[in-house]
């Protein structure tokens, strides 16, 4: 099975060691490039075309978006930005990955897989795509009852970039877009009770 | 392939038996003989190019206008825009309603359920209602009068105030996406509906809501790549020739 590559882009050396290690620990998934500066970065991205590029929100927001967006097109490598608590809630509009820093471990990791597995020989997974996780049918059943991202969030003591992030992949593996239809879906496979609802 | 004024009429029903709705719309009936494309146009006052825009872009999604004929009117299009909703409201909307319904009368096990799958359509075609009101009462008003103020190089007051609020870039960013809800309808039922007893209703819902999708697509390609492009370049001489500045629209 081939292997997905990652390079890390921040100025922290912690940080950088901190998600390699969490990184390596994933079967596939391999870490192929550190790098601190954008000159550094575009010719990472340039020569090694990684699958993914992890990144914080600030450095990113550093970068001359144009000549990445042009870089990444080609190559197909997708971006994963690193966000905290305190990330502008507007970024999530126009972003499509990113991980929340201050989550726990196995939260990250959980985050990580969630994002980059669908990439990973793509006809094999799909058979099994379909079925969504424990955690995901727990978001999707407050989802299904009407209760915003925000609530969720307070009852299942996550971040809210995690009921987003959860959400996504709801709505990619049900292929169902809109909350009612998430609620007739749910109703259907008896994850929440009509009569409760 | 694409069909040219030189085609039978007949041709272009047997080639795609969809096209049968749209040529309805046209005001254009049966019983063609051996006429062209271009001989029943003219016996029924349509812009053959016009027609045939439409045809083909019905036909192939990525189909692009032939710009050397592309000069019939922004009315023309409104009109056209005008009856496919018509169409919706009049006859395919009720028509899946109904076919939901005696699916919903036909069934046994699943019958709750399918109740659930008729509230949905509810809901969406309130929204496309919503969807096709804000057009007819907001978008196609505008773009009539800024082809009337094109033409006649006269502008109303009015008009100025509007331009500088609304251009028809930001009716293109908030063409909102009714379509998801459809596409979420045909995933409950293709996907997601346990198997019912019924089964020649199911399907002819599930027909039904791919040729309605397949025509709202083809509805906001029409008003996304052949009318707004037009507009855009009636707007941008408007702005100049009557020196219109843009700069006090940006107060939200």
């Amino acid at each position: 099975m081939s292997k997905l590559t990652f390079i890390i882009a921040n100025k922290s050396f912690i940080v950088r060691r901190g998600l390699v290690s969490t990184i390596e620990e994933l079967p596939n998934f391999e870490v192929v490039k550190e790098v601190e500066n954008e000159i550094n970065l575009f010719k990472a991205i340039d020569k090694l075309t990684p699958d993914f590029v992890i990144i914080n929100f600030e450095f990113y927001k550093s970068l001359n978006i144009i000549n990445l967006n042009l870089l990444i097109e080609k190559r197909k490598t997708k971006i994963i930005k690193l966000v905290d608590r305190n990330t502008d809630n507007d970024f999530f509009k126009e972003t499509d990955f990113y991980i929340d820093i201050n989550e726990s471990k196995s939260s990250i990791v959980g985050q990580i897989k969630d994002i980059a597995t669908p990439f990973l020989e793509s006809e094999n997974i799909s058979i099994n795509n379909s079925i969504l996780s424990n955690r995901e049918k727990d978001v999707l059943r407050y989802i299904a009852l009407g209760f915003t991202n925000k609530e969720v969030a307070d009852k299942l003591f996550i971040s809210i970039h995690t009921v987003v992030s959860h959400r996504k992949n709801i709505t990619k593996k049900l292929d169902i877009h809109t909350v009612s239809g998430l609620t007739i879906y749910a109703v259907l496979n008896k994850i929440i009770d009509i009569k409760s609802s | 392939m694409t069909f040219t004024k030189d085609m039978k009429m007949a041709d272009l029903i047997h080639k795609n038996y969809l096209l049968l709705s749209i040529i309805s719309r046209f005001g254009i009936p049966l019983g063609f003989g051996d006429k062209s494309v271009e001989e029943i146009c003219n016996e029924y006052n349509v812009n053959t190019y016009f027609f045939l825009d439409i045809v083909n872009s019905y036909s192939n999604e990525n189909y692009i206008t032939d710009v050397q004929h592309n000069n019939f009117s922004i009315h023309s299009i409104v009109r056209y825009l005008r009856k496919t909703h018509k169409f919706y409201i009049d006859q395919i909307v009720p028509e899946i309603n109904c076919l939901i319904t005696n699916l919903y009368q036909n069934c046994f096990q699943q019958k709750d359920n399918v109740k659930l799958l008729l509230n949905f359509f509810d809901e969406y075609k309130n929204e496309l209602l919503i969807h096709i009101k804000r057009e007819e009462d907001v978008v196609y008003p505008y773009v009539l009068n800024i082809e009337n103020a094109y033409e006649t190089k006269k502008i109303s007051k009015k008009l100025v105030a509007q331009m500088k609020n609304y251009s028809i870039n930001e009716y293109l960013n908030e063409h909102s996406n009714i379509e998801e809800k459809l596409l979420d309808l045909k995933n409950l039922i293709i996907k997601y509906l346990p198997p019912t007893s019924d089964y020649k209703y199911r399907n002819k819902v599930l027909a039904k809501l791919f040729q309605l999708e397949n025509d709202i697509n083809d509805h906001s390609r029409i008003e996304e790549k052949v009318m707004a492009p037009k507009i855009l370049e009636m707007e941008k001489f408007l702005f100049s020739h009557f020196s219109i500045d843009k700069q006090n629209s940006s107060d939200e």
